[in-house]
């Protein structure tokens, strides 16, 4: 008698916890919870800080001088490049790192050395190009072109969503919208779910289109 | 814990789904890496793409070409505008050297093979140039480097190189031009080949040589063949070839000669100018004097019952030639692969002197020397006879190291010569290549070599267009990063930078200081089509523009006589070769493998052939009333029997080919060639017999006899042909008939609106 009820129950539990994993598993696949190292973020090759770079604000850094470092307030497409006219935002290349750090940073600091290596600037094992890991990561299945989001954002700005610490006119200012305050992150996460869900919503609220073609071509 | 086995079954199944489960949800690393590349090039700019001016090095006559690059990878291959040579335009080979390049089977590392009898292994470039090394070490005066022909800095390289060692360069080419350069030399006193002046001629006559597809320079004749087409009538073109090629098929008047007899055709057509008075006294004189006994002996009707051409076709052909001045004649590929073939060609060629066609205006137009000393403008393969006796050399055990680069000899020589026992009797034999192939099943050291799309170099384009051109050669991709991201796709390095690695370094370092070094100095004689004020701003002028040159540098002509005696064609004989039709067989080019240096890239292997549609196979032209006559019908297999082999063809019986003549292509029947190619049809040229050209010694390659035999089976001959059925535009309308004062386009409204009132009353009708 025991057997068979104790079976059924066995069966009770496995479903339960069936139904409990594969929530968990979709949560994770649709916005994972960041924790036990599932943060949307990654070590790069160098520890490069967008605050240092973008940010107006001071920072709680102190520099080789002694000083406490403020943000340079560059504009994003400073770097980026190609986001207001292509696809894709572009990735500097090193050498255009290098034309200012082959002079600013101190000569000791760690990761100005891997950059510099990199470059060529020091060393005698010639160039070598940096392999950034990728933190916003569409499927391949959709087209995202950065080009007209930041065109119509900067020419609607008050559809722009999140706050920035950086440039806040112009392209720079939009930028925030997906990406969340970039200014003000020393490692750069996905803030934002990015999932088709969002794009639909956006492309909704702001009279865009939402046939499949629009992103699925 | 108590496990039966039907629980640890169910267990293991379950972790085994769980993992698979988890597994898929991640992502590849390699898509998560965004590369920041040390300096951006152009080309690496996304969206973007960037166009490089280059030379086809290889697989081609020196075509000046246009590189698509995006993102660093090669893409599309397009004629060079600028270019004299292309002037723009394209074959259908051009863009397979792109998948020659990203091949699959690419060779990506050094191998090496510790003896004869063992399998290549992977090794490392140290190790390789150690190899390399040790093979050179007792070479002195027994080194053979055996290249395609090279006219630019490579070939130069590889005859410093080998005479470094006192040894040998000797080029192979499996169609050998060697007769015609021979007969250009004789008649037309030049080294270099002739072009030909074909948009300014009123009538052209050519023999043998298919020109618009695979002879010669086709993207040049085939820009000058359109402006030929747009001359106010047309022009007249006359093509003799005992099979309908891509020229004969655009011909006005084809002629189907006896292969071998095109000389004897061309010295009637002479005789017939000559006796209706067409040609000046003057040039009559010239003519004679170039053709030793001229013509006065030649019967119309003796030549029509050698040649096989009707009597009054071959008038025809004379009067149109001699009558629509300028008029030009040459010719080449299986007109002079006879034993006769340098009296065709003579004959041929010297028809030009009777119609003052020599560096005249529509008719042949001479090339100059190169603009750079030290390279030739001129290169042809060795004659078979000096290949028989270096090969014999070989098997002796008298050549320590062999070096081979841009030919597959192995594919490439006829059973006669049994390349494969030769090539084991040679301690060293080192192959340079970019995929496998068949020479490299010899070779004790195999190196990834870089194709034309990745190294320097320098072209000069043969034919030319009767000025200097130097084409240059740049690397327009960098080396290529494998799809896993674990290394490069080849490791491969330039053949003539290993050569000059290896060297004593008295002729360059490496070929880019070559090059650039020679534009320097071209860059000195203040004249071309590039102007700079420095020798760097020119050479990057050069390397914009694909080349240089210098339109007011041309060659001249210096007329002489045939050099070889009239002989008649002898052909191989079919003794001992079996039951069944004995038939003559012409071997002709590819249009996409060409002689099967292309056949691992499957763009030229899906090219369908512009006659038969055929492709992906081998397959055999005969002529459509003959094969009933004999019982073959498409898609036989057939065997092709020779005194030097064996090959099973596919039968195609066409209308457009001589009766008794078996056509089959070249390129196919690779035994290792990546996996496109691999035992795919039959190899041709390996049936070839050892019948030489009589003056130059050179392979006549369209003297073999054959046996044709079923082989009882059949199968279908993958072509589009016939897999649609052919319609007109529009039907009940085929024909479009132009009345007297009557333009085109109102004929054609006429007929259309004739043909829809009786569609419509049709349907009226049937409606009633």
């Amino acid at each position: 008698m025991l057997v068979p009820v104790l079976a059924i129950g066995g069966l009770g539990v496995m479903a339960v916890m069936g139904v409990v994993a594969a929530f968990v598993i979709t949560g994770w696949i649709g916005q994972p919870i960041p924790v036990l190292g599932f943060e949307q973020t990654f070590d790069q090759p160098i520890d490069f800080p967008h605050t240092v770079h973008a940010s107006l604000l001071p920072l709680d850094r102190i520099a080789a001088d002694g000083q406490k470092m403020e943000g340079l307030g560059l504009d994003c497409t400073f770097c980026h490049r190609t986001v207001t006219t292509q696809a894709n935002a572009g990735v500097p290349p090193v050498g255009f790192c290098a034309t200012c750090h082959q002079v600013i940073g101190a000569a000791d600091n760690v990761q100005l050395s891997i950059l510099r290596d990199a470059a060529d600037i020091i060393g005698d094992d010639g160039p070598s190009p940096v392999n950034w890991k990728r933190v916003h990561r569409l499927p391949d299945h959709v087209r995202f072109v950065h080009e007209p989001h930041i065109r119509y954002l900067t020419q609607n700005p008050s559809q722009v969503k999140g706050t920035t610490d950086g440039v806040t006119e112009g392209a720079a200012g939009v930028c925030s919208t997906c990406h969340g305050n970039v200014a003000a992150m020393e490692q750069v996460e996905q803030v934002e779910s990015l999932k088709m869900g969002q794009c639909v919503d956006c492309h909704r609220d702001n009279g865009a289109p939402t046939d499949c073609a629009a992103c699925h071509y | 814990m108590k496990l039966n086995r039907r629980e640890f079954l169910a267990l293991t199944g379950k972790t085994a789904a769980g993992a698979v489960i988890f597994a898929a949800c991640g992502l590849p690393e390699r898509e998560l890496i965004v590369q920041s590349p040390v300096d951006l090039p152009e080309d690496l700019v996304r969206g973007e793409d960037a166009w490089y001016a280059t030379s086809m090095g290889d697989y081609g006559s020196g075509d000046g070409v246009l590189v698509r690059i995006m993102q660093g990878r090669a893409k599309k291959i397009e004629g060079n505008p600028d270019h004299p040579v292309t002037r723009g335009k394209a074959t259908a080979r051009f863009d397979s050297p792109l998948q020659i390049l990203y091949h699959p089977d690419r060779i990506a590392e050094p191998m090496v093979r510790y003896s004869k009898s063992g399998n290549l292994v992977s090794t490392t470039w140290d190790q390789a140039d150690s190899r390399f090394a040790e093979a050179l070490a007792n070479a002195s005066g027994s080194l053979t480097v055996v290249t395609n022909p090279l006219r630019g800095h490579l070939g130069a390289v590889a005859s410093k190189f080998a005479a470094q060692y006192n040894g040998k360069h000797m080029a192979f080419d499996p169609v050998e031009q060697g007769v015609l350069h021979g007969a250009v030399k004789a008649v037309l006193g030049q080294d270099q080949l002739p072009t030909f002046d074909i948009a300014n001629a009123q009538t052209v006559l050519s023999f043998g040589a298919d020109w618009l597809g695979t002879w010669g320079s086709p993207t040049q004749f085939g820009v000058k063949y359109g402006e030929f087409r747009e001359q106010h009538d047309r022009g007249y073109l006359i093509h003799a070839e005992p099979r309908m090629s891509l020229t004969a098929a655009a011909a006005d008047l084809w002629l189907a000669p006896v292969p071998g007899t095109e000389g004897e055709l061309a010295l009637a057509i002479a005789s017939v100018i000559i006796e209706a008075g067409l040609a000046s006294p003057q040039n009559v004189a010239a003519y004679e004097a170039a053709v030793p006994g001229g013509v006065s002996r030649i019967s119309l009707s003796n030549t029509a019952a050698v040649t096989g051409v009707d009597e009054h076709r071959i008038e025809k052909a004379a009067k149109h030639f001699g009558e629509h001045t300028p008029s030009v004649a040459f010719g080449g590929g299986s007109a002079g692969a006879h034993t006769n073939g340098s009296f065709n060609l003579g004959a041929i060629y010297a028809l030009n002197i009777l119609v003052g066609a020599v560096d005249a205006k529509g008719g042949i137009v001479s090339n100059p020397d190169s603009a750079i000393d030290g390279l030739s403008a001129s290169a042809t393969g060795a004659s078979f006879e000096s290949w028989e006796a270096e090969l014999a050399e070989w098997r002796a055990g008298n050549v320590e190291t062999v070096i081979i680069r841009g030919v597959d000899i192995v594919h490439g020589m006829p059973n006669s010569v049994v390349i494969r026992e030769a090539l084991e009797h040679v301690p060293n034999v080192i192959a340079f290549g970019a995929v496998h192939d068949d020479t490299m099943d010899f070779a004790d050291l195999v190196l990834p070599e870089q194709t034309f799309l990745e190294a320097w170099g320098t072209v000069i384009p043969e034919p030319g267009p009767g000025y200097q051109v130097v084409g240059t050669q740049q690397p327009v991709v960098g080396p290529t990063i494998s799809q896993d991201e674990s290394g490069l796709i080849s490791d491969a390095r330039g053949f003539g930078d290993v050569l000059l690695a290896m060297s004593d370094g008295s002729y360059g370092s490496s070929m880019e200081s070559l090059v650039k070094g020679s534009l320097s100095d071209i860059h000195a004689t203040g004249r071309g089509s590039v102007s700079a004020s420095s020798a760097t701003l020119f050479t990057n002028g050069v390397l914009q523009r694909g080349g240089w040159w210098d339109t007011a540098m041309g060659g001249s002509a210096k007329v002489g006589k045939i050099s070889a005696s009239r002989d008649s064609a002898s052909y191989s004989n079919t003794d001992g070769t079996g039951d069944g039709t004995f038939m003559h067989l012409v071997p002709f080019v590819s249009n996409s493998l060409g002689d099967g240096s292309l056949a691992a890239a499957p763009w030229a292997q899906q090219t369908p052939d512009p006659i038969s549609s055929a492709s992906w196979s081998t397959w055999a032209e005969i002529n459509s009333i003959y094969a009933d006559q004999i019982g073959i019908k498409e898609g036989d297999v057939l065997l092709i029997r020779s005194t030097s082999g064996e090959i099973e063809v596919l039968a195609y019986p066409h209308p457009g080919i001589r009766p008794g003549v078996i056509g089959i292509p070249m390129g196919q029947g690779h035994h290792r060639s990546g996996r496109y190619a691999e035992e795919r049809g039959s190899n041709v040229l390996s049936i070839l017999v050892d019948k030489k050209d009589a003056e130059t010694g050179a392979l006549a390659w369209a003297a073999t006899r054959v046996t044709v035999q079923r082989a009882g089976k059949r199968v279908k001959v993958p072509k589009f042909e016939g897999n649609v059925e052919a319609r007109p535009v529009e039907p009940g309308v085929p024909v479009l008939v132009v009345g007297l004062g009557e333009t085109a386009h109102d004929a054609q409204e006429a007929n259309h609106h004739e043909y829809q009132k009786n569609f419509l009353l049709e349907g009226e009708g049937d409606r009633e």
